[in-house]
């Protein structure tokens, strides 16, 4: 691993730990509103400064952590997981299957995705599920497409031939001997879609879409106080940033797990 | 019609009006001389076409109300009748209207809108796209219509009274605080009105503060309770939970004093009689209240838009209710989903504002409390109460004016005491203007503004 | 080759019909009901039931769809159950201002990202390889609403150089069309690198520099050649995305522009817009794919156009 792969791992735990352990780390309710201290430049008692309610920022970005990260897991875990699913039988079964999976990841992805994802994240009640839905909504199609070519190159190589001339059963195939062979792959691409989910999630929060206030999320922290980018720019500096350091950390560690399996994957995955 | 400066009526096209001692018969005398843009000179069978137009259903206007109080009305409107009875040319500048029953702030419906003079040959041609070709009485014509982005007029010579100081008026639709008041910065716009996230600033900025108005708007915003169903058609409820808002402190603090607190749902303007009296914020009563009752650890829901401004005080708002023991869910919605969710009774609460649609208190008691007009029609509480109801239908009848009063202030009484609201502030609004605008006002209700007084040195 | 064009434009009808499908139950599955919003509140209600009977909102779901169906032959999106203007009209006049804003962000996006990876390729495992590659991840991972505020607040706020919102022409194209370009740019430096390395280590430069074709030539002719193809579809994505609205974007500049318009259309149901809008889009971006594809296929006729392959 990589100087830069083994650095970015460590502020992931690091930015992981720091959102499980807030409670104990600041004193601070994230929700607490103070009518007396609105707009705090940073100082000692708010190390980010307050909001235009009076509420610690960085406190606010702890807790804030936690929803993000949790949800960009999740629906990365549950993409993966439909996705593989439906890769394995599609690339390996053919046929109509085939046709019918395939069928459906294009119409998927003939959406622009984001939009998708909007218009599903109005269908159901606000909350933290609506939006992992959402995103797993959209996101299954390219897991789906790559396993399938993956297991396409190697539906047709020989240790699948004997373990077919053995007489072992489809399932035995897919599981024992198809996707072992598919794991750095899946590796590799959650990676790097957990660091495009989180903006997802937080264009969406940003939008005002999916979770509700007061409960802080990143992305909603950065579109209510936008305004005040003039007056007050720590209040959407803060959370920006944290985004995009866990983002980049994602997208690097992506890379190096990449590099290592000697893999190479389009961009746009 | 048109409103006056002191919020009195004032003729416009009408030269001259009688109104019969029953209160039902309204003659209007017009002008002379009126033209349309289109030149055509405007006659009184022109407003009858104009307010049969509105009742169409097939114009599909949500502004029926306006008119429904005219005899014949709702035969039109239900298609068994071919016009309005009530509407009558006597001759080509003489209306007659009659109405069913006599409703005491009438003129003011004629000063709308909705009431305005439209020229039936131009509404045929253009159809359901009429308003983007449009052709009235105004000083102004419509010379572009760029939807959401601006709005351009240009100045009419042969408008009937004196015509606009200005060649033109261009309104800006600017969704960005930041870029409009950039854009007022740089000197691209003339009048702008301060977004609430800037207002500190230019109340702060010595040049820019001399150029501040500021008008106490007919508006009331509130806090609304379903009173139609548990937990909050229990009147110590929603009393409890007025006590425990400190509405004074969020006025001064977030909202910046940009507002004047409310004792009641009429504007202080508006208010002709003694103002109800005053509950102070008390936590320790209300959380007592709340033990009483039982209430504490239930949650409720409250709506609101997604406005952040008002995401902002009810946010607030919610925390206060927290301290009193009580878990409040905020579900934002944009707002026509939202306005929808509040008409079909979804939320526990709400936080809404009312804007006056003329300047009488008629229209901030009748459409927001009486039964008749649960839900859509402004009624959004659900409120019940048949002592209001009879209050308000027999003020609307009564022509003289104290009488009126005496009514009204029992049923405002009334409905403080039952607190179907959480009573917010009124708002006032604040505008900046350029060293070189002179004659500039602000104008309480949009229909006054003709835009003629407003000039350039 | 024909045969090949010839099959995707037929299967361009039945994924137009799913989308078409897909997003008219996705809105009908919307709660909520757009007659209050045309009528108002204060409206009777055989008002309403008119007005129910006229949208159509009163048949059932299969028939509602046909008659969409019929509206689209007769190339007709409805009108906007809010401004009740013409959708067509609508997407007609903000389309172009998305596209412009699609070719800015490209015009820098391209040549930049080309240059950046070239470049890094080039000087691979330096120091400025280094810096290039962590711009360009950092470029891809930046939320782009954060990125376009805080080039606002620099450009336009505080240097006061540039307006900060508003849609018309050069001024106002900058800083968004900038915004938008940062991930495009960072994805095109990345994959030109890597595209770049790749071929420089195959067999065919080496035998051009054995031969002693001069460095540059090599470069320019063989590999920039050969770089096209990944980076073609790059682009072409990219550019497809675009064009279906920077949502994101156009929101924060108060750009005037499809993706806006289409995600007002989606907070507000307006049916009309929001199938109008996603059609359009729909349509644009599948288009771009078939371009890209046939591009492929004349960049190097050796890749095997197979939709299975790819």
């Amino acid at each position: 691993m990589t100087r830069a792969g083994k650095f970015c791992i460590t502020v992931l735990i690091g930015i992981s730990l720091l959102s499980l352990f807030a409670p104990v780390i600041s004193g601070y309710d994230p929700n607490g509103i103070d009518l007396d201290s609105l707009k705090e430049s940073p100082n000692f008692e708010h190390l980010f400064g307050t909001d235009n309610k009076g509420r610690d920022i960085f406190t606010r970005i702890l807790y804030g952590g936690r929803i993000s990260l949790s949800i960009a897991v999740t629906a990365a875990f549950l993409s993966l997981l439909i996705g593989l699913i439906l890769g394995l039988c599609s690339g390996y079964f053919g046929g109509r299957v085939d046709m019918l999976i395939m069928a459906l990841v294009d119409l998927v992805l003939s959406f622009p995705a984001l939009l998708l994802a909007i218009g599903i994240t109005i269908l159901f009640p606000s909350g933290i599920y609506t939006v992992v839905i959402a995103i797993v909504a959209v996101g299954w199609a390219s897991f789906s497409r790559i396993i399938r070519g993956q297991i396409l190159t190697l539906r047709d190589a020989a240790f699948i031939e004997s373990a077919r001339s053995v007489g072992c059963s489809h399932l035995r195939i897919l599981f024992r001997h198809l996707l072992p062979q598919c794991i750095p792959l899946l590796l590799v691409m959650t990676g790097l879609k957990v660091g495009s989910y989180i903006l997802t999630e937080s264009a969406l929060s940003f939008l005002g879409l999916g979770v509700q206030p007061p409960t802080a999320t990143w992305g909603s922290m950065i579109s209510a106080n936008r305004v005040y980018i003039s007056s007050a720019p720590w209040m959407v500096i803060f959370p920006g940033f944290m985004i995009s350091l866990t983002v980049l950390c994602f997208t690097i560690l992506g890379d190096t797990l990449r590099d290592r399996y000697g893999l190479s994957i389009k961009e746009r995955v | 019609m048109r409103i006056g400066d002191n919020l009195d009526i004032k003729p416009d096209l009408a030269e001259n009006w009688m109104i019969s001692s029953d209160g039902c018969l309204y003659t209007f005398t017009l002008r002379r001389g009126v033209t349309f843009s289109n030149k055509r000179t405007v006659k009184a069978a022109d407003f009858k076409y104009s307010f049969e137009r509105i009742l169409n259903p097939g114009t599909k206007s949500p502004n029926t109300w306006v008119f429904e109080k005219i005899l014949g009305a709702d035969d039109f409107m239900k298609g068994s009748a071919a016009d309005v009875k009530g509407i009558k040319v006597l001759d080509d500048h003489t209306l007659r209207i009659q109405l069913k029953q006599p409703f005491s702030p009438f003129l003011c419906l004629m000063t709308m809108t909705a009431a305005y003079v439209v020229p039936r040959e131009v509404v045929e041609r253009w159809g359901a796209d009429f308003s983007s070709h449009p052709v009235g009485s105004g000083p102004f014509i419509l010379k572009e219509w760029l939807p959401n982005r601006t709005v351009r007029f240009e100045k009419r010579e042969d408008y009937f009274a004196a015509p606009a100081k200005v060649s033109g008026i261009i309104y800006r639709i600017i969704p960005e605080d930041l870029t409009a008041v950039t854009e007022f910065e740089i000197g691209n716009i003339d009048v702008l009105t301060i977004p609430a996230s800037e207002y500190s600033r230019y109340r702060n900025d010595a040049k820019r503060s001399l150029f501040i108005s500021s008008l106490q708007g007919l508006n009331t915003y509130y806090l609304g309770f379903n009173c139609s169903r548990p937990p909050f058609n229990n009147p110590n409820l929603r009393k409890a939970i007025f006590l425990g808002i400190d509405r004074e402190k969020i006025l001064n603090t977030i909202y910046e004093k940009r507002g004047r607190l409310a004792a009641g749902p009429v504007p202080d303007i508006l208010r002709k009689w003694d103002e109800p009296d005053h509950h102070a914020f008390d936590v320790q009563k209300a959380k007592a209240f709340i033990q009483q009752e039982g209430f504490d650890g239930i949650t409720l829901n409250f709506y609101t838009t997604a406005d952040q401004e008002i995401v902002d005080i009810v946010e607030v708002i919610q925390s206060y209710i927290r301290e009193l023991g009580i878990q409040v869910k905020i579900k934002q919605l944009e707002w026509s989903a939202y306005k929808e969710a509040i008409n079909q009774g979804e939320p526990d609460m709400f936080y809404l504002g009312w804007w006056a649609d003329y300047p009488d208190p008629e229209n901030f008691l009748f459409p927001l409390f009486h039964s008749s007009n649960h839900g859509p029609a402004g009624n959004r509480t659900r409120y019940t109460n048949a002592v209001v109801d009879s209050l308000i239908e027999r003020a609307e009848i009564v022509l003289d004016e104290k009488k009126r009063w005496q009514l009204y202030k029992m049923a405002e009484d009334t409905i403080v005491s039952d607190m179907p609201w959480v009573f917010l502030w009124h708002k006032t609004d604040f505008t900046v203007r350029q060293p070189w605008i002179t004659n500039y006002k602000i104008y309480q209700i949009y229909s006054m503004d003709k835009g003629t007084e407003i000039s350039l040195w | 080759m024909n045969t090949y064009m010839v099959k995707r434009l037929i299967l361009l009808i039945p994924l137009l019909l799913g989308v078409t499908l897909l997003t008219f139950s996705l809105t009908k599955a919307l709660p909520g009901d757009p007659v209050f919003s045309l009528v108002g509140e204060r409206a009777q209600p055989e008002v309403i039931e008119k007005i129910r009977k006229e949208l159509g909102t009163d048949n059932n779901v299969l028939s509602q769809y046909l008659g969409y169906l019929k509206l689209l032959m007769q190339g007709e999106f409805g009108r906007s159950y809010y401004t009740n203007r013409h959708v067509v009209d609508d997407i007609m006049t903000k389309f172009p201002n998305t596209l412009k804003l699609a070719v800015g962000a490209m015009l820098i996006a391209v040549p930049a990202g080309l240059m950046l990876g070239f470049v890094a390729a080039l000087k691979r495992n330096t120091a400025i390889d280094r810096i290039i590659s962590l711009c360009a991840v950092s470029g891809m991972s930046v939320p782009v609403f954060w990125s376009g505020l805080l080039l606002m607040l620099l450009f336009s706020l505080k240097l006061k150089m540039l307006p900060p919102s508003g849609t018309g022409d050069l001024q106002f194209i900058i800083l968004p069309a900038l915004t938008l370009s940062l991930p495009a740019m960072g994805i095109l430096s990345r994959i030109t690198r890597t595209t770049v390395l790749e071929i420089l280590d195959l067999p065919f430069v080496k035998t051009a520099r054995a031969k002693g074709i001069g460095e540059i030539k090599i470069h320019l002719v063989h590999v920039f050649r050969n770089a096209l193809i990944p980076i073609t579809t790059v682009i072409g994505l990219d550019f497809a995305s675009y064009l279906n609205g920077a949502v994101l974007t156009e929101t924060i500049f108060g750009w005037d522009g499809i993706g806006r318009f289409t995600m007002e259309g989606i907070i507000k149901r307006d049916y009309p817009v929001i199938m109008g809008c996603v059609i359009t889009g729909t349509l644009i971006f599948i288009l771009i794919n078939l371009v890209v594809d046939i591009l492929y296929h004349y960049l190097d006729p050796r890749v095997r156009i197979d939709d299975k392959s790819r």
